[in-house]
């Protein structure tokens, strides 16, 4: 996987084909959990959302007035859903515009297998769609994972870079299993959401 | 990138551009029974870097002042970003949701 550099056409990564897919799949899953969520807000009381997932992604707008609270919801949970599924599904759109992976994932066997990095490129005027994908996507995990405080992010990290052969987010993370995998999606999206963010910013501040 | 364009956003840009960290010495806005403000809550998970971006971007804060509130989040665990009437505040705090940032709305002591 190559970082995000600035690039005459936005911004621009390598990833391969098998990161594309393991991608694609979690910002799918977290696109389907918020959609489950879709026209329940009308009927909003308080405490809902249940998951903590959904909660997270949707938050609280008043920690003392659950009036408040309930009447934000009300207001602009749909449109809040709606955004960040569309964008969602752009991100996905985005990692599977590759030739093997839309193969792959069209069930279209068999795909050849490939290590080799393609250009994913980011325009201008879809990074801050993508930088806000990535991060509900990382919210998800983070729930998923018990991440709660600044600590449990630091050892998940630490695991991680310990377990990891490489770069590739498919290698195993020292904890193995679902739990190794969705830690090391969530650093690895946490690194390549970095260096996005890193460019944008680059370029802002030049303005 | 799409930068949202601060006085269109925010009609009363002016009145939140400070350099001045300390808002409360905003007093009209503190004597006003419509004082509400916009509080930005840490969170393990949102990067240093975009919470910057988005103060930068959204609330067109210069890099000093998006750095120093990013860092008073990280640090203190949470921050003040925005003061105004309730519903400018409201939509501060779904721009924060929108963003994926942890943010909610307080009336402030009158």
């Amino acid at each position: 996987m190559r970082a995000f550099r600035v690039a005459p056409e936005g911004y621009v990564a390598g990833l391969d084909s098998t990161e594309r897919l393991v991608l694609a799949h979690v910002v799918g899953d977290t696109a389907e959990l918020l959609q489950s969520s879709a026209g329940a807000a009308a009927g909003a009381v308080a405490g809902w959302p249940d998951d903590p997932a959904l909660r997270r992604l949707l938050p609280d707008a008043s920690r003392d007035e659950p009036e408040v609270s309930e009447e934000f919801r009300r207001l602009t949970q749909e449109d809040l859903v709606g955004a960040k599924v569309t964008r969602l599904v752009a991100f996905a759109d985005l990692l599977l515009d590759d030739p093997v992976a839309r193969a792959a994932a069209g069930g279209v066997a068999p795909a050849p297998a490939t290590d080799v990095p393609t250009d994913l490129t980011v325009d201008r005027a879809a990074a801050r769609d993508i930088a806000a994908a990535m991060t509900d996507v990382r919210l998800v995990l983070a729930e998923r994972l018990d991440v709660r405080s600044d600590e449990d992010s630091e050892r998940l990290y630490a695991a991680v870079e310990r377990g990891a052969a490489g770069d590739d987010v498919d290698d195993a993370a020292e904890e193995g299993g679902p739990r190794g995998f969705l830690g090391a999606v969530f650093v690895t999206l946490g690194w390549l959401q970095e260096s996005l963010v890193t460019a944008m910013l680059g370029e802002l501040r030049a303005r | 990138m799409p930068i949202l364009d601060p006085p269109l956003l925010r009609p009363a840009t002016e009145e939140a551009v400070q350099e001045d960290l300390s808002l409360a010495e905003d007093t009209s806005l503190r004597a006003s029974s419509d004082a509400w403000s916009t509080v930005v809550w840490n969170d393990p998970v949102n990067l240093m870097s975009y919470v910057s971006y988005v103060f930068e971007s959204y609330f067109g804060y210069p890099p000093s002042r998006a750095e120093a509130l990013m860092l008073q989040v990280h640090h203190d665990g949470r921050a003040v970003v925005s003061r105004g009437g309730r519903e400018r505040m409201e939509v501060d705090v779904q721009a924060m949701h929108d963003h994926g940032l942890w943010a909610t709305l307080q009336r402030e002591a009158g």
